[in-house]
């Protein structure tokens, strides 16, 4: 086991001046009628002054509920924040009160939500509402927010902006709202934007255009983005640093070369052999045998085991985020030290770290040299995994 | 391939390249009213459908993709007969599918079914399974099939769910027992127990997460296989497409703009608004970097569309060809420009690398 | 047209899947599957129990309608003895617990003009009171779901058409309607009343039941069953009634309370029933002239069962609301 804990999304470079977000074991528990869910069930992460990290995971890992907590937008009952901090600037906010959470709130930490639909009040004018974003955390007259407002819509892209700030949100479309809520969460000039789903609900080309958005604001103002999302895609296109989640935990975090060419982690190989761009035409798609498990089963040990065609015996008990180096960690037992004779069989197996060439031609890419260059299995492999996994309900 | 059901492993269907066509559709289109007013007069039609042709040959699985408003959606409800045809005909293996009626109708229906895209929605929560799929067999059921009677219908009630690897026994159960992946599967034993022919998959993973979208295609794909079937697969998402489908089509308001083999479109599309679409994928491998044509604007309204060439408004040929009248007075006829791919675009041959390369862009498009 | 071969399991396992499948299956049963099955309405009665209020309220409308079918058996005397003839004007007697005279033993106390006694006019009020309230809604019940339902259902012009007229019988004022409806039917019997409240109150229900049809015919599992070929009828009655019955039964529950309450206002009016039969509602109106002279058990008595019986259906019908939301989970 390593002797330093793993840390997600930290910098490379050592002595690099303190992250703007630092979370350390956060717990959020929700109390319901049949139980406890452990929604969220120890994660640690930071992001760097400017910097972007994404956590990936499928309906039901913790995602949303992570960057709810750390927004403080949960309802406390039935939800529970067991333990943790959420270090942001230097301090634990989950210490903070109401008012100076508020303060926060939009102010300094904004958030943009996956559908713009419903994220927009539908009877006040959306000039109305980006003046009282404004308002709220600056000190400036009315006159002077309606200014800024009409220059917010602008920057992202809305044309005759003090036309548009009149009009009240059905006038837009899904894509322009979205671009709304850029901009209500930037008026305020936040040093954390936290994404959660914000273009899963707009189409492709909408979609892209949202992406370039952020790109481009984020890179102009600093300022730092934690990105949720379950769309691998995105994640490359958008990030640096990514951390996966399966059961409320972090099982796999890096960059993104490393995490999204090289898994280490058997839920994120499993996840990205899985998806129809890597798969060969004419060929069964590779497929994580069995489902999510139920939040109030939750197996014993660690959680991904039912499903991992590498389980040995030592699965039965949870694993810990393993430190592979720096930000790169894997919550898995091929990890440990112990099991290195293991770990490299894992490695070279047909289909292992690495066979992340994509089928389709125009995508056909030599990847950057890995930096794992202790791993025997740095070269690729490029055939299509074969695994003999079994579908099923 | 797993085997499921103790006979020889399935074997591959052959290649359908030269099936013949099951499915005709010529001049399809479907308005739909607009209505206000006290007397609720009709001042005008949302162009769902707008003059689409084309053919879904036996065994292909036929992949539709396009944005919300598009069309595609409403196109595989009008053929299945869920939504009314404003002009044009749909012709099924020689039988006239617009002016069915009656016994006829419900005969056509067999051969024809439809997958949903919510899991969630589409299984009635008050009815258990075995109702669930055994209701279409007991609408259909005549002297010929036997479905009247109770003992077979439980039979291919069990064999449907068999056939989408599901227990026999989760008949009893009812849909909020199950998981999202397994309701899918449950909509899908219910379209097959009729046997049909044709299924129309409206967007059958978009809704499931990614791990078990792979489980759910491949099934699909077996069925196909194993049933002798045909899809007509609506998606949003490219890459599903192009995984699964043999050809595809390209739909923009209302019509279609690009229809070819899977693989030609993908890798050479000849329609501007295709090679935007295909550019605007984010790909999972953060080491391509993509050439991204940026669509300026928002889709416009089915209700309102552009005239001429539907694209015009947004099209970054126009824009490089110094926006040319014809894009704006004439609706460019869908043409064959290979064997088997067919444009509808007056300048589809100025899309070359180098023009795409040209447009190629990033920067925040206005709206 | 030949259809293409439905394959046969091979013949002999119990299940065609292999023993391999079958565990990996079951294995992955016990973290996703329920281990039970239960099927809409048992969940909803789990819910229900959870709601304690709601149990009490149900336990408080059951033992109203128990008081009023076996309750006249066990009265300790005879309802129509008149304890007093010689006195004209006769206030009538406390309550024996309260005025410490036993003989004769009146748990509720007497009535003045009447001299009858309040228990007896209360248990015996139950019965109409209740069964007025329970016939009013069954027949609006009736009506409005069928009215909302065709509404609903098929749309367009005969829904508006439909709706317009509901919205002409919702204006009008329901005093007129009574006065009119009693100088022709004739006052006093309570089969008239409990009519007039069934045809005039289907309204409201008729506009919830509309609102049902409308967003479930658009359900995606109502566009399955048409794709396969069912028939209009079957699809309302197998589809659309059942996913609607929630807010309807909510519906019935204060509808009963409604109408009890409401033939408490009209026998106040004097268009209530005849008081030779007794319902809460007239025994309360009749009783408040007395109330002056100090004859509180005569009022207060009634009073109390309509309060009761009306919080206890109204607690009923919150708990029903709950346990039949469509959108609870387990």
């Amino acid at each position: 086991m390593s002797n330093t804990p793993a840390r997600p999304g930290s910098s490379s470079t050592p002595g690099a001046e303190a992250p703007i977000l630092k979370v350390r074991d956060l717990r959020t528990y929700f109390h319901t009628l049949d139980g406890v869910v452990k929604a969220v069930d120890g994660v640690d992460f930071e992001i760097p002054r400017g910097g972007r990290l994404a956590i990936v995971g499928e309906s039901g890992c913790g995602k949303s509920v992570t960057s709810l907590t750390i927004m403080r937008l949960l309802d406390v009952p039935p939800a529970e924040i067991a333990s943790g901090e959420i270090i942001f600037d230097g301090r634990d906010i989950l210490t903070l009160s109401r008012e100076e959470m508020h303060k926060i709130r939009g102010g300094e930490i904004a958030m943009i939500f996956q559908e713009p639909m419903t994220s927009l009040n539908p009877v006040l004018t959306i000039g109305d509402q980006l003046t009282e974003a404004i308002t709220l955390h600056r000190e400036v007259t009315r006159k002077e927010a309606t200014d800024l407002a009409v220059d917010a819509l602008r920057e992202v892209g809305i044309s005759s902006p003090e036309r548009r700030i009149k009009q009240y949100p059905h006038e837009f479309s899904g894509g322009m709202r979205q671009r709304v809520m850029i901009a209500m969460a930037l008026a305020c000039q936040p040093k954390l934007l936290i994404a959660d789903e914000p273009t899963t609900a707009l189409d492709v080309t909408i979609q892209r255009q949202i992406l370039e958005l952020i790109e481009e604001i984020q890179a102009r103002t600093g300022t730092a983005l934690l990105l949720i999302t379950h769309d691998l895609g995105v994640v490359a296109e958008t990030v640096e640093q990514v951390a996966v989640m399966y059961g409320g935990r972090i099982v796999e975090s890096g960059t993104v070369e490393e995490v999204l060419l090289h898994p280490r982690h058997p839920y994120t190989r499993g996840l990205l052999h899985s998806i129809p761009s890597r798969g060969t035409k004419g060929q069964p798609l590779a497929v994580i045998k069995g489902v999510v498990p139920n939040p109030f089963r939750m197996p014993p040990g660690c959680k991904f085991q039912p499903r991992c065609p590498y389980a040995f015996e030592r699965c039965g008990e949870e694993p810990d985020l393993i430190e592979i180096r720096g930000s790169r960690a894997s919550r898995c037992w091929l990890e440990d030290p112990a099991y290195a004779s293991r770990l490299a069989g894992y490695l070279t197996e047909p289909g292992a770290a690495g066979s992340m060439v994509s089928a389709a031609p125009s995508g056909a890419s030599a990847p950057t040299p890995s930096a794992e260059a202790t791993d025997p299995a740095a070269s690729l492999v490029p055939t299509p995994p074969v695994h003999p996994q079994q579908e099923l309900a | 391939m797993t085997v499921i059901d103790g006979s020889a492993s399935p074997t591959p269907a052959p290649a359908p390249a030269a099936g013949e066509a099951l499915l005709e559709i010529r001049n399809l289109k479907t308005y739909f009213p607009i209505r206000a007013g006290l007397l609720r007069r009709v001042i005008g039609h949302v162009k769902a459908v707008d003059d689409v042709s084309f053919e879904i040959r036996r065994g292909e699985i036929f992949g539709l993709v396009g944005e919300s408003g598009c069309g595609k959606t409403t196109l595989g409800r009008t053929i299945l007969r869920l939504e009314p045809p404003t002009a044009g005909s749909i012709v099924f293996e020689g039988q006239d599918v617009l002016a069915a009626k009656g016994r006829d109708l419900k005969r056509l229906r067999r051969r024809m079914q439809v997958i949903f895209q919510d899991p969630m929605s589409s299984l009635n929560p008050r009815m258990p399974v075995s109702d669930l799929i055994a209701e279409g067999l007991l609408a259909q059921a005549d002297d010929e099939n036997g479905w009247g009677k109770r003992a077979i219908r439980d039979e291919r009630v069990g064999d449907s769910l068999e056939a989408v690897k599901l227990r026999r026994d989760y008949a009893r159960r009812y849909p909020h027992e199950f998981s999202g992946g397994q309701r899918q599967r449950i909509g899908i034993a219910r379209a097959l127990a009729l046997a049909p022919e044709f299924i129309f998959a409206d967007e059958p993973v978009s809704a499931l997460d990614v791990s078990i979208q792979s489980q759910v295609l491949n099934l699909l794909i077996e069925l196909r296989d194993r049933f002798d079937l045909t899809y007509l697969f609506v998606a949003h998402n490219l890459s599903v497409v192009r995984y699964i489908g043999d050809r595809l089509g390209v739909m923009y308001l209302g019509k279609l703009a690009e229809i070819g083999d899977v693989d030609d479109v993908y890798d050479n599309p000849q329609h501007p608004y295709t090679v935007s679409l295909m550019s605007a994928v984010p790909d999972p491998d953060p080491t391509v970097r993509k050439r991204r044509i940026i669509l300026t604007g928002d889709v416009p309204s089915p209700a309102n569309p552009p005239s001429g060439c539907r694209f015009h408004t947004r099209c970054w040929l126009r824009e490089r060809l110094d926006n040319p009248e014809e894009c704006e007075t004439e609706i460019p006829e869908f043409r064959e420009i290979r064997p088997g791919h067919r444009v509808a675009c007056h300048f589809s041959k100025e899309v070359t690398p180098d023009t795409i390369a040209a447009a190629s862009r990033s920067g925040i498009a206005p709206v | 047209m030949a259809e293409p071969q439905h394959p046969r399991p091979v013949r002999g396992s119990v299940t065609s899947l292999s023993p391999a499948e079958l565990e990996a299956i079951e294995g992955a049963l016990d973290y996703e599957v329920q281990l039970e099955s239960l099927n809409q309405w048992q969940l909803a009665w789990r819910r229900f129990k959870k709601h304690h209020l709601a149990v009490v309220g149900s336990l408080i409308f059951l033992g109203m309608c128990a008081i009023a079918i076996v309750g006249p058996i066990f009265l300790p005397y005879d309802p129509t003895d008149i304890g007093n003839p010689s006195q004209i004007v006769y206030a009538g007697r406390p309550p024996s617990w309260a005025s410490g005279n036993f003989q004769p033993f009146l748990p509720m106390g007497e009535t003045g003009r009447l001299q009858r006694d309040v228990l007896a006019l209360v248990v015996n009020g139950a019965r109409l009171s209740l069964l007025i309230g329970i016939i009013a809604t069954t027949i609006s019940i009736l009506i409005g779901t069928i009215w909302g339902g065709i509404a609903g259902y098929f749309g367009g012009r005969l829904d508006t058409v439909m709706m317009r007229i509901v919205d002409a019988i919702l204006s009008l004022p329901l005093l007129f309607v009574i006065l009119v409806a009693s100088k022709f039917l004739g006052s006093g019997s309570w089969v008239t009343v409990a009519l007039i409240f069934g045809f005039l109150g289907w309204g409201g229900i008729s506009r919830l039941v509309r609102s049902q049809f409308l967003s479930l015919r658009e359900e995606a599992f109502v566009d399955a069953a048409r794709a396969v070929g069912v028939s209009n009828a079957r699809i309302i009655l197998r589809h659309i009634l059942p996913n609607s019955l929630s807010p309807i039964i909510v519906a019935a529950t204060l509808s009963i309370a409604g109408v009890i309450v409401g033939e408490a206002f009209v026998s106040y009016l004097g268009f209530g029933v005849d008081v030779t039969q007794p319902t809460w509602g007239n025994v309360l109106s009749n009783s408040l002239e007395f109330i002056t002279q100090g004859n509180w058990w005569w009022p207060f008595f009634p009073g109390v069962a309509i309060v009761l019986t009306v919080l206890g259906i109204n607690f009923m019908g919150d708990g029903l609301r709950d346990a039949l939301d469509p959108r609870a989970r387990v």
